[in-house]
């Protein structure tokens, strides 16, 4: 009857549209090797990548090859993987909450992480267990909203969200006491310097430290992408399609925080992209989440390291991050706005 | 003989003491259309709500295909009950088509999303209902009735045994009730069971072979339309007069003049 079914031809339109989201982002993923202050040549960043996967003759400048691997890779890598993180992750909620004015930490999860951080400045811990710390107080704070919502009758997902904004409230009042308690000439600065967020610190131990969750998150939000569509259209609705409505939110929930406790706890708080990535990515491949959480991966990698780039270019003194983000994507997201038909009720 | 479902002496109250209603007993089965009727606040909703397994009775038992519908799991239920709410509150502009398929979820497993097998299923029911056109529209910018129609898509994507409406034309306008509830009936025809709820009396008449009136959580009356949409009862459940007329091949319930005031 038909040509091609309609499956395929979606699937393939679905594709396209990734693959050609996925080109400016490797265009960019090779350019900010070149962003810095130690001056790379475009053959030189070929030649230290190339030289690691065949053996060449030639003589690579050794300051360049740890440049490229040690630094920069690092956080190009890093940049990215939070740039995914925190869109998927906001796609996700605004699916689950039905809600897309809902960003990644509306459970508190920044919050929580940011007061790890400080307090592990506090108690001057190492880099490495700063990141820890952060992590751990990430997934505490959601931990704690998620157990105190289930103890209210008749829990919804309007219970969960208003504890979510009680438990960020909390932990916000939390990292305002390190900070009044904080030496006011070194931790004080550090624990401010961390919250705007920067990937200037990132390592290749960090990264990996942080990746791994952050892989491993990604992974069951995309597996289960298509679920978030049936939920979307409400509790109800999706209980008497047979969804497990429970299980799926705890899954959302908890993929949702590792990956963006994991991101938090390496660069600090960065605002603004988990919750205008998925609206940019829906005004580009459209609602269905089988494709949107794939389209915001990218999108967001792409934005994340865009902004990164920015930062470690635009003045001698870096800007941090969470500044930026702000900065720029406030007006590229008014700009989308006028420009899109899409209408949000 | 086993009936599809069947509820018997089935009460539910929120605090264990008030009853939101009780004593309700009522079997269906395939090709029954069968209609709830009730003044607002009788409980047809939580009615409605139980028998689709969103909520527990307190006491009394629903028999779904012989068995206890406590003891299935929503998957399970899903793949023999396909239910419409009375409101819908939409987010995110889906297709229409993106819509339908959804009904396909409880034959996927949890990681799994639809198949060349689901799209078909899910395209054969937009065509049974006239609306293959509208597939690639986004369902928030369709009528009311064309949403209806969509939502009654899905139901037939999930290929279940019952199909439970509340109030399936409360937001329709006149020309839209009439032929959703042609529609109703015409599934029915093909072996669907259908359990509904409805404002209008007059729509016992026009589509279901067995109604019962609830009031105040109870059943006033279980039976055939003619049985029981009566001038009697309709006062004793919405305390107004009524009229069953005889208009062509069918009855009508008319209400009359109110002039007490």
């Amino acid at each position: 009857m038909f040509k091609t079914s309609i499956r395929n031809k979606l699937l393939a339109h679905q594709t396209s549209t990734l693959l050609l989201l996925t080109i400016p982002l490797i265009l960019l993923f090779f350019s900010s090797f070149l962003v810095g202050r130690y001056p790379i040549s475009p053959l030189e960043v070929l030649m230290v990548i190339a030289s690691k996967i065949v053996p060449l003759n030639t003589i690579v400048p050794l300051p360049s090859d740890a440049v490229i691997f040690q630094i920069r890779l690092p956080r190009i890598l890093a940049a990215m993987l939070v740039g995914s993180a925190l869109s998927i992750a906001g796609a996700a909620f605004q699916g689950l909450f039905k809600n897309p004015l809902v960003s990644p930490d509306k459970l508190g999860v920044s919050a929580g992480a940011g007061f790890g951080a400080a307090l592990a400045i506090l108690l001057s811990l190492s880099a490495v267990m700063i990141q820890v710390s952060a992590f751990i107080g990430g997934l505490i704070a959601v931990a704690l909203t998620y157990f105190i919502s289930r103890t209210f009758k008749g829990t919804s997902i309007l219970t969960l969200i208003l504890c979510g904004i009680a438990i960020e409230s909390f932990f916000g009042a939390m990292i305002s006491l390190a900070k009044y308690v904080a030496d006011p000439y070194q931790q004080l600065p550090s624990i401010v310097f961390w919250l705007l967020g920067s990937f200037a610190g990132v390592t290749p131990q960090k990264l990996v430290m942080m990746g791994i969750p952050v892989l491993f998150g990604i992974s069951i939000l995309l597996l289960i992408r298509w679920r978030i569509n049936v939920l979307s259209m409400g509790e109800e609705e999706a209980r008497t399609m047979g969804v497990d409505t429970k299980k799926l939110q705890a899954i959302i929930i908890f993929s949702c925080t590792i990956v963006t406790a994991s991101s938090v706890s390496i660069c600090g708080i960065i605002g603004w992209v988990g919750l205008v990535i998925p609206h940019v990515a829906r005004m580009i491949v459209g609602p269905d989440h089988k494709i949107l959480l794939p389209a915001s991966v990218i999108i967001g990698a792409f934005f994340m390291l865009l902004i990164d780039d920015v930062a470690r270019t635009i003045t001698t003194v870096e800007i941090p991050v969470g500044i930026l983000t702000a900065l720029i994507g406030v007006p590229f997201f008014l700009y989308l706005l006028r420009k899109s038909k899409e209408v949000w009720v | 003989m086993n009936q599809l479902m069947e509820i018997q002496n089935g009460s539910f109250s929120y605090d264990g003491e008030n009853n939101i209603f009780r004593d309700i007993n009522f079997s269906t089965d395939h090709g029954d259309v069968f209609c709830i009727l009730g003044a607002n606040g009788t409980g047809k909703t939580t009615l409605i709500k139980c028998l689709t397994g969103l909520m527990k009775l307190n006491s009394g038992t629903i028999i779904l295909d012989g068995e206890d519908l406590d003891s299935l799991s929503a998957v399970s239920v899903a793949k023999k009950i396909g239910y419409i709410p009375q409101i819908h509150y939409s987010t995110f502009p889906f297709t229409v088509l993106d819509v339908v398929l959804m009904g396909r979820s409880p034959h996927l497993e949890l990681f799994e999303s639809p198949s060349e097998k689901d799209y078909k299923i899910a395209r054969k029911a937009l065509r049974s209902l006239n609306i293959s056109h509208m597939e690639d529209k986004p369902y928030t910018e369709i009528s009311g009735g064309e949403q209806q129609l969509v939502f009654i898509a899905r139901v037939l994507a999930q290929e279940p045994d019952i199909m439970i409406l509340d109030e399936p034309t409360s937001h329709l306008d006149f020309g839209n009730q009439i032929r959703t509830l042609k529609i109703i009936e015409n599934l029915a025809k093909t072996g669907l069971s259908v359990i509904m709820s409805s404002h209008f009396p007059d729509h016992a008449f026009l589509s279901a072979n067995k109604v019962a009136i609830m009031q105040d959580g109870s059943f006033l009356d279980v039976g055939s339309p003619e049985e029981v949409v009566t001038a009697e009862n309709m006062e004793k459940a919405y305390g107004i007069k009524v009229e069953i007329a005889d208009i062509h091949d069918r009855k009508a319930c008319i209400p009359l003049k109110i002039n007490e005031y």
